[in-house]
């Protein structure tokens, strides 16, 4: 075991310049390091109420859509002077002394249960006596694969001359995996907002941190955005007229699964990057560090990403009587397509408090703008003389989102009993990104809560493996007065498409289709390892 | 100082809501049109129209692609021609329907300008205003003009066309690329303070009057270096216009098609009504036995639309007669492998065309912004696209996109749209063109 100015290092031997936290190095230790312990070491109850009281002064857990452990699940933040930097603070990244690499994965299963509650046959409004049988959704997100999957984090880094350090990375900071199967009954209550979900975008990031005094850092890391998408679900064809007849079993109605259009919509791989950009700040003083950062979205578009699917499939209603668009071409897939939406930008904040030579307290907060993640607009091209797609199937659709910011907050206590040992715990708390009135099978998302564990062991000189458990609980959504308006596609299809019309805006703004009224539940798990080789 | 950088942050960054940019609300569902005569005393197939919310009236607003610019005027029109002003106003579009007429599609803070368009089609038909071409350009315009004048044809409008030239030949689409023109500086006019216009017009490369084909015919031979030679019909260089119902021939054009030019021009006739001009235009009618648009021009040295045209026919002809031995002309070969077809819309038969003087205003406002040398001919009415189905695909970059498909059901005299044709580079690919069954490769002829 090496010590630092009379203080047990955590682990071991340490260069001339000692670690500022537990896990990261920095040239002016704070004091749990330097053994200059400027108030009594506080009692554990304390840490404990402090640590909750972090939790509820703001309303926090993961919004639907990016990943809250990029790097890792215990012990990266805005403070930590590690690769993972890249991601939550690129001025932490000026604590990397000597080379670093990392490598991690996760593994996170979904499991979405929705009700829904009964709805009106003709109208689609609920509160009629069609009912539904319980629908399950599940992903499990893992970055092998490709494209590369979420989880992931890949980085390698320098601190050179300590007053610069150079990284590179690659993870994914946004995802979302869902698919719901079919249901009792062969039926699928979830069709008409998602069947199935698979969405990543993979960042490729560079990191520069320079050390602007020996308290203040600051740091950049532009980035690529490599995304890739796939989209089910279904289109009610006989919205706008449930009086239609469906073939012999008279009125369509609403939700008949004979006026049932599908759009599968996919890209072919990843596609042409859009570019992002992550700055920050890094101070420190005694025994405290402070770290703030900010993650653009895309940039030079607004936030918004066009996706080409380039492997997208319509498949016409039953009514319809055909049950494919492509077989008089010769070629299949015959559709293409694009998707356009919004990705947040992050603002992040962090404040670690060494308490003790042995164990340092850890607030975070994530101000996730999803505000601006409003509708998904597609538009669908497919092959000519056929006069289905873009009359009686739609060719342009929006699908809304409505997302609100989020607040995702954690607090954390990391404690390192012995120098090659050490672990944390977390508990996260995140606001809904979904207002409760927008809530459907494509945007679960409620206040949630998430308890974590990680531990850190240390393999000699250069090697260190961490793994970490989460299991994030959302509170049951209750939808009772659902955004989603089928009765808005009719009244406006009768006023030929009046604008004027609120109907029309409803139907505008992607809110005009079948009710997402039910009660939704969410169970994620997951589990992460990463491993860091410093030499 | 801080305006200049929240103007460069706004550039930079893209945030929506940026102010002084125009705001543009659609639902890319189809907008129902009404149409002007073709012609005075013609069928209603003629420029695409829409209504516009003026105050309490909902007058009549010409949509055309053929314009540069878009106007509403704010008041009645005086007996003389004033200066034109421009100003920031909204277009409040109106569809077509039984009932009162719905709002469509919103284009707000955009500018107009204020001046008297003429009617169109015939004295009846007045509008208040032109959709020009510098609004329209924001977009990717679905049109359908059905060959039915009981039919309502009806315009879509896009934010994108997100498909592949390759996919949308695969689907049966017939793609003709094309680079807008038409830009037009700021100016000052007695004072008045005139914006600039962007480019907006759709210039296309036709062949006028190719003869009929049929790939049951006899089969066209064409030696190397013949390919110009072998060119039937006139080239023509001819703007695309919803705003008009004919096609618009200049008197040199029609000349060159093998036409004669009565003089004086269009006496005893009936006028041209162009939304593009106040007055009417004498014009002489005639007919067109077909019209062929081809994509290309930047081929080097491109041999022009006609050559283009004949050559596209014969890969055709050799394809559909390839199991009986048939092969590609010399003049159709280039390592011993055929040349792709260009995509190409044929449109016939026998186009109703208004020939007017190339002194005309309308012909001189077509070539305002052409070099020395080249000429626009003329433009592109609805009624010779009747029965066809085009999405003026403007936002795809560098090039925008015209892309046309028949009618289903069309019969080739009438609309004929072949997609471009790759070649084959050796055995055991096969492709699939116009309209053929897959195919393997076929050979060249011997020189």
């Amino acid at each position: 075991m090496g010590t630092l100015g009379g203080v047990a290092s955590p682990f071991g031997p340490r260069p001339a310049t000692p670690p500022r936290s537990l896990r990261s190095a920095s040239p002016t230790p704070p004091a749990m390091v330097r053994g200059e312990q400027s108030s009594p070491a506080p009692h554990a109850a304390g840490l404990l109420l402090t640590a909750f009281l972090l939790v509820v002064a703001m309303p926090a857990l993961a919004g639907p859509l990016d990943d809250p452990h990029v790097g890792s699940l215990g012990f990266s933040g805005p403070t930590t002077g590690d690769l993972t930097a890249v991601y939550w603070n690129p001025a932490a990244l000026g604590m990397l002394q000597g080379n670093q690499f990392m490598f991690g994965s996760s593994l996170r299963a979904t499991r979405v249960t929705v009700d829904r509650a009964p709805i009106d046959p003709m109208t689609g409004l609920p509160g009629g006596t069609s009912s539904f049988p319980s629908a399950s959704g599940h992903g499990l997100e893992q970055p092998i694969g490709w494209p590369p999957g979420p989880g992931g984090f890949l980085g390698v880094g320098a601190g050179v001359a300590r007053r610069f350090a150079l990284a590179i990375a690659a993870y994914t900071p946004f995802s979302q995996k869902l698919n719901f199967g079919v249901a009792a009954g062969g039926e699928q209550p979830t069709r008409y907002h998602l069947v199935t979900v698979d969405s990543r975008q993979l960042a490729l990031v560079t990191g520069l941190a320079i050390q602007l005094t020996d308290s203040l850092q600051v740091g950049v890391a532009p980035g690529l955005l490599f995304s890739y998408g796939h989209l089910v679900f279904d289109e009610d064809t006989a919205l706008g007229n449930p009086s239609a007849s469906c073939e012999t079993s008279g009125p369509c109605g609403v939700e008949n699964s004979l006026a049932a259009a599908r759009y599968d919509l996919a890209t072919q791989g990843t596609q042409a990057p859009s570019y992002f950009v992550v700055g920050g700040l890094h101070y420190r003083r005694a025994a405290w560090e402070a770290g703030l950062a900010y993650m653009s979205a895309p940039l030079g578009s607004g936030g918004m990403v066009n996706l080409a699917m380039e492997r997208s499939q319509v498949t016409p209603p039953p009514m319809a009587g055909t049950s494919d668009l492509c077989s008089a071409l010769g070629h299949d897939p015959c559709v293409s397509g694009e998707i356009s939406y919004h990705l947040p930008d992050i603002f992040t904040a962090g404040v670690t408090w060494h308490a003790t030579p042995h164990l340092d307290a850890v607030g975070i907060v994530r101000w996730v703008r999803y505000g601006s993640y409003d509708q998904i607009k597609i538009r669908v091209v497919g092959p000519s003389g056929n006069g289905l797609l873009g009359s009686s199937i739609p060719d342009q659709l929006v699908l809304y989102r409505g997302f609100q910011d989020s607040w995702d907050t954690r607090a954390r206590l990391v404690h390192a009993p012995v120098p090659w040992f050490r672990w944390s715990g977390t508990l996260r708390m995140e606001t809904s990104a979904v207002p409760t009135d927008n809530v459907n099978a494509a945007a679960v998302d409620g206040l949630k809560l998430e308890p974590a564990l990680a531990a850190e062991f240390r393999l000699g000189r250069h090697f260190r493996i961490e793994a970490g458990y989460a299991l994030t609980w959302m509170f049951p959504v209750t939808v009772g007065t659902s955004v989603f308006d089928p009765a808005a596609a009719t009244a406006c299809a009768q006023a030929a498409g009046d604008l004027a019309l609120p109907a029309c805006q409803t139907r505008l703004a992607g809110q005009a289709r079948p009710t997402a009224a039910g009660s939704y539940k969410m169970l994620q798990q997951t589990l992460a390892l990463m491993t860091t080789v410093s030499f | 100082m801080f305006a200049r950088l929240f103007t460069a942050l706004c550039f930079f960054l893209a945030f929506p809501g940026c102010s002084g940019e125009p705001v543009f609300e659609y639902d890319s569902r189809p907008i129902a049109l009404q149409r002007a005569p073709a012609e005075p005393g013609g069928p209603a197939l003629g420029a695409t129209l829409a209504r516009v919310e003026v105050g309490s009236g909902t007058p009549a607003l010409v949509i055309d692609t053929g314009s540069l610019l878009s106007s509403l005027r704010r008041g009645g029109c005086p007996s003389s021609t004033p200066e034109p002003v421009a100003y920031d106003g909204n277009i409040q579009l109106l569809g077509a329907g039984n009932g009162p007429a719905p709002l469509r599609a919103s284009f707000r803070d955009v500018t107009l300008f204020d001046i008297c368009a003429g009617a169109v089609g015939d004295a009846n038909t007045q509008v208040a205003g032109v959709l020009g071409g510098d609004i329209l350009h924001n977009f990717s315009l679905a049109f359908v003009l059905p060959r039915d004048p009981a039919q309502p044809a009806t315009m879509t409008i896009y934010s994108s066309l997100p498909a592949s030239d390759s996919d949308l030949a695969a689907d049966g689409y017939a793609v003709m690329k094309f680079s807008l023109r038409g830009d037009t500086p700021a100016a000052t006019a007695s004072g008045n303070g005139l914006p600039g216009l962007p480019s907006s017009r759709v210039v296309m490369r036709v062949c006028g009057n190719p003869p009929a084909f049929s790939p049951d015919g006899p089969a066209q031979t064409c030696g190397a270096g013949e390919v110009e030679v072998q060119a039937a019909g006139t080239n023509l260089l001819l703007a695309l216009s919803t705003g008009h119902g004919p096609l618009v021939l200049s008197a040199s054009a029609w000349q060159r098609l093998g036409g004669d030019v009565p003089a004086p021009l269009g006496a005893g006739e009936s006028p041209l009504y162009s939304p593009l001009v106040a007055d009417p235009i004498p014009a002489h009618w005639v007919t067109v036995s077909r019209l062929a648009l081809v994509d290309g021009d930047s081929g080097d040295p491109w041999p022009g639309a006609c050559a283009e045209l004949a050559r596209d026919r014969r890969i055709e002809w050799t394809l559909a007669n390839q199991g009986n031995g048939a092969c590609f002309q010399p003049c159709d070969v280039s390592g011993g492998v055929a040349l792709p077809a260009a995509a190409y819309l044929e449109a016939g038969s026998n186009l109703p065309a208004a020939v007017i003087s190339d002194t005309s205003d309308l012909i001189s406002s077509l070539n305002e912004d052409f070099p020395s040398g080249a000429q626009v001919d003329g433009a592109i009415g609805t009624e010779a696209l009747a029965g066809v189905h085009i999405e003026i695909d403007y936002v795809t970059q560098p090039q925008g996109r015209l892309v046309t498909a028949c009618d289903p059901g069309a019969n080739r005299q009438t609309c004929w749209a072949a997609p471009t044709c790759l070649a084959l580079s050796g055995s055991g690919q096969t492709h699939t063109c116009f309209g053929l069954p897959p195919l393997g490769f076929a050979p060249a002829c011997p020189q």
